[in-house]
């Protein structure tokens, strides 16, 4: 246990080996919210990126695309709000060189991940590597979701779970491949205003009601948009275990 | 230090405000801002030719996503389409084009968007188009079409008709199977 | 194979049946007044245009004075802020506007209202809001729906006249309003309200924190509490004290106040009561018909209103309670309505004599010799016992087990420079009560100590127990120095 803390606030204070990555072995998914008829699946084995992805490691991705840079991305791919955090298209305070970078869209994020040969995660295998299917974790994670604007700190300050993964919980929100499947309405009491958008329109009966952190975050992902950003998501990327992304 | 922070912050904003055209991806004239053309992404249609989404520029055009096994809502929409198109067409020489995009980068091909053209007696001129999963991913992130493959491959996805200009921007949407058209008619009549 | 009814039996049915029908007269006409709105041919666009100004609680905004429809644009921010919750126990308030409850919103029957959400977007989390006042899908929750740094706009008719509540309603939709997010909208009839004095917007909820009550810090959202239904705050406009001390609600004798009374839940009903007073006219449950007169107690759903009316005769401080006692004195649902000016006898006097009574008749004087314990010994010890006993049963209530008192509401005795200051004063005040304001410990006090007619005996032991406990340092109180004092 104390090692655990010597080793994280070795890692808060010194440079971090970006890039480095955890495995997730091949695991169980269980949905919290089931289709009609969907059972459990399985996910991995997957590399994921340990950290959420930091300004620094996206300022190195801008460089080489200059067309996504916040002067110059095309408003299909993310809305005003893109990077507003930065003081210009490649400028940010030294101080959060190893924060999570947010204010990030799920396009830009997907380039990104792309670019060096990765991609988002799935809801499924997201889930699984936060170990949020673990009820222990959830009354952890709904204490950090009931504080607004809690500050931002360097990645990897914080002892990772039983995957190796560190800030899955408590530092931001992070895009996920597929989140416009969180197919929850505007009002999640009923299901009934669902039925002519959506075709086999899905009823969600969640597995287990008393997981409110993990209700809470497919409410958050079923209200965003693909080029939406925000002060508190980010994202971090994985690699399938024959090197390529799918 | 803070003050200086804030003032390069707001002179950002500023010049970001101002400056929101793309470089061209391509060469020749930029697409407007959101054009989900700028996805450029590769297609094949019913008759197996190969079509880029920067080839759709340069007409009106209803969009619509859906897949072909689909035995209940997708029947529905085609022929909300088909009556809307109709209308349309009716009052204008300008006609508007109509592209089917499948939302089964799995199953989908060529043969089984043709045989759903012809067993729902579409137009020959209407575009079907199939492709992979990012293609289909990223086309409806850009629509804002939510939708998701179920076990059994059956598909849930919204239903909705998009109506795009000539840059491919959308300028319309007609959501559900049950809303009148009047609305979006009188939204696409205005933009002709 | 069904058999059919014999002949004869067939026929005494079915004349009772056709008989049946002729005694019944016709059945009234269904009286709907959402019906006559929605389908009246108000042309929408042509309404004119206002923009409601929101005011803070427990301020209610201004009555409607126009007598045509209009359309309104109501405008919100949601912000999840931390506010101070008790005195040293803060919370994470999730909120309209900023406070708990949120801004009171008030159109008129018929009005058109375009209603827009904004989630600032340092929030975190995605919000909406349900107004009961709205008929549409989920009352606007479908058409809210907002991710933090987004706004959402929708539009509704007000159909219905009434009192209602709104609050947010996304999932886990019990915790959205356990964090605050709720308050009201009134729909003012057609011919409005009658006039009155004072208007005044009280929106009671609970609060389930992970500490218990009173302890202090930034205290956290307790799912298992909530769900149990058994919260450590029980309060009136969001806080402890919210609605007491300097922030009490205020009239002077003789005025009519209108209270607009929510209860946002998310569990408990409330019994609203207003100590000292009579409601003229009940509301109940925020229908549009003053259906009740000469209340003293009104149930407030949860999830729920009630609008009360009353005149308030006389001066004096009146205590707002949820009469489920223990949510009042222990929890925190106690507010007040100070009400000002010439005390009038002739309805109330207060005490007006103070005198000994000795029972007639050796029999009965000696049942009650027997079922008095015997005379508490004059030692130390023995007034501490008797005057922790003495405590317990009298003081308890108000001053707290522990002495800590009441934020706002009753002085703590712990520690307490007020009592301590003066043995005498502090003798006269058991024996006879207080009325007016007081410093304890640097605040002020308003509150009303009746006198409890405690025998001397019985003062001197828990003027002991309560100058040598709690972190007072003093020494006995003799039943000599008790009997000096008148």
């Amino acid at each position: 246990m104390n090692v655990a803390v010597i080793l994280s606030l070795l890692l808060a204070f010194s440079p971090i080996t970006f890039g480095a990555e955890a495995q997730l072995p091949e695991s169980i998914y269980s949905p919290q919210f089931r289709d009609p008829g969907e059972v459990d699946s399985s996910v991995g084995p997957l590399m994921i990126d340990k950290t959420p992805v930091t300004n620094q490691e996206f300022l190195a991705f801008i460089k080489a695309s200059p067309e996504y840079s916040r002067s110059k991305i095309a408003p299909l791919f993310a809305d005003s709000g893109y990077l507003t955090h930065w003081a210009g298209d490649t400028k940010f305070s030294k101080s959060e060189s190893h924060f999570p970078v947010t204010h990030v869209s799920w396009f830009v994020a997907r380039k990104f991940c792309a670019a060096q040969g990765k991609r988002l995660p799935t809801i499924a295998e997201w889930e699984v590597a936060s170990d949020a299917q673990n009820p222990a974790s959830d009354a952890k994670i709904l204490a950090w979701y009931s504080k607004p604007n809690a500050r931002l700190r360097n990645v990897g300050a914080r002892p990772a779970n039983k995957f190796g993964v560190m800030d899955m919980h408590g530092l931001v929100w992070e895009w996920v491949d597929n989140f416009s499947e969180s197919i929850m309405s505007g009002d999640s009491r009923g299901g009934s205003s669902t039925e002519s958008l959506y075709c086999a329109g899905a009823a969600l009966k969640a597995k287990d009601p008393k997981l409110y952190a993990t209700f809470m975050r497919f409410a958050f992902r079923s209200s965003l948009t693909a080029k939406y950003t925000s002060a508190n998501l980010g994202f971090r990327c994985v690699r399938d275990m024959n090197g390529d992304s799918k | 230090m803070k003050y200086l922070f804030l003032l390069t912050m707001i002179l950002g904003h500023v010049t970001f405000a101002h400056d929101k055209h793309t470089d061209s991806l391509k060469a020749g004239t930029p697409l407007g801002g959101t054009s989900i053309l700028q996805l450029d992404s590769s297609w094949k249609n019913q008759k197996g030719e190969s079509v880029k989404l920067t080839d759709l520029r340069g007409k009106n055009r209803f969009v619509v996503m859906l897949y072909t096994r689909c035995d209940t809502a997708c029947p529905l929409i085609v022929e909300d389409l088909k009556g809307i198109a109709t209308e349309i067409d009716s009052k204008n020489a300008d006609k508007v084009e109509v592209s089917i995009f499948s939302l089964d980068s799995l199953r989908e091909s060529p043969a089984s968007l043709l045989a759903f053209s012809k067993k729902r007696k579409l137009p020959s001129q209407w575009g079907l188009l199939t492709s992979d999963s990012d293609a289909v991913a990223e086309l409806a992130a850009a629509l804002g079409v939510r939708y998701k493959r179920l076990q059994n491959g059956d598909f849930i996805h919204s239903n909705v008709i998009y109506f795009l200009n000539k840059n491919g921007e959308v300028v319309a949407q007609k959501e559900g199977l049950k809303t009148p058209r009047t609305e979006f008619l009188k939204q696409v009549r205005k933009n002709l | 194979m069904k058999k059919t009814l014999p002949f004869p039996i067939a026929i005494i049915v079915m004349t009772l049946g056709l008989t049946s029908c002729f005694d019944r007269s016709t059945p009234e006409k269904w009286e709907s007044t959402s019906a006559k709105i929605a389908d009246d041919n108000v042309d929408i666009n042509s309404l004119p245009k206002e923009t409601f100004k929101l005011v803070p609680p427990p301020q209610a905004p201004p009555p409607i004075t126009r007598k045509t429809p209009a359309r309104v644009a109501i405008d919100v921010e949601v912000r999840e802020v931390i506010k101070q919750l008790s005195d040293g126990v803060d919370y994470t308030y999730w909120t309209f506007g900023g406070t708990v409850p949120g801004p009171m919103f008030r159109v008129r029957e018929g009005d058109y209202v375009d209603f827009t959400l904004a989630n600032h977007p340092s929030n975190k989390l995605p919000h909406n809001i349900d107004l009961h006042a709205v008929t549409g899908q989920g009352g606007g929750a479908e058409g809210s729906f907002t991710a933090p740094g987004h706004k959402s706009t929708f539009s509704f008719r007000a159909l219905n006249p009434g009192l209602f509540v709104y609050h947010c309603a996304t999932a886990p939709v019990g915790m959205h309003v356990g964090n605050g997010m709720y308050g009201l909208i009134l729909v003012e009839p057609k011919e409005g309200l009658p006039k009155v004095d004072h208007e005044y917007y009280v929106v009671q909820g609970e609060f389930y924190t992970k500490g218990k009550f009173g302890e202090r810090g930034l205290q956290s959202f307790d799912m298992e509490k909530a769900i149990r239904e058994q919260p450590e705050y029980v309060v009136f406009n969001g806080a402890v004290g919210a609605i007491a001390g300097d922030k009490s609600l205020t009239a002077s004798a003789g005025q009519t106040v209108r209270i607009f009374v929510g209860n946002g839940g998310p569990g408990l009903i409330s019994s609203f009561h207003v100590i000292g007073e009579i409601f003229d006219h009940v509301y109940q449950e925020g229908g549009s018909l003053p259906n009740q007169k000469n209340v003293q107690t009104t149930i407030v759903p949860a999830g729920g209103a009630a609008m009360v009316e009353l005149k308030v005769d006389i001066p004096g401080n009146l205590i707002l309670v949820d009469h489920s006692l223990f949510r009042a004195f222990n929890k925190g649902a106690i507010g007040m309505l100070k009400v000002d000016g010439k005390p009038n006898p002739r309805i109330y006097t207060g005490k007006t004599v103070d005198a000994i009574y000795l029972p007639e008749g050796q029999a009965i004087q000696a049942i009650s010799m027997d079922q008095k314990s015997a005379p508490a010994p004059t030692n130390f010890e023995g007034r501490m016992k008797a005057g922790a006993i003495v405590y317990n049963t009298n003081c308890a209530a108000c001053h707290q087990p522990n002495g800590q008192g009441i934020p706002d509401a009753f002085p703590p005795l712990a520690k307490s420079d007020f009592l301590m200051a003066d043995k005498n004063r502090s003798i006269k005040i058991v024996k006879n009560g207080l009325e007016g304001a007081i410093t304890v410990n640097g605040k002020t006090y308003s509150s009303v100590m009746p006198s409890l007619g405690l025998s001397d005996d019985d003062v001197a032991s828990v003027l002991t127990y309560v100058r040598n406990s709690f972190g007072n340092k003093g020494e006995a109180v003799t039943l000599d120095e008790v009997k000096r004092i008148k």
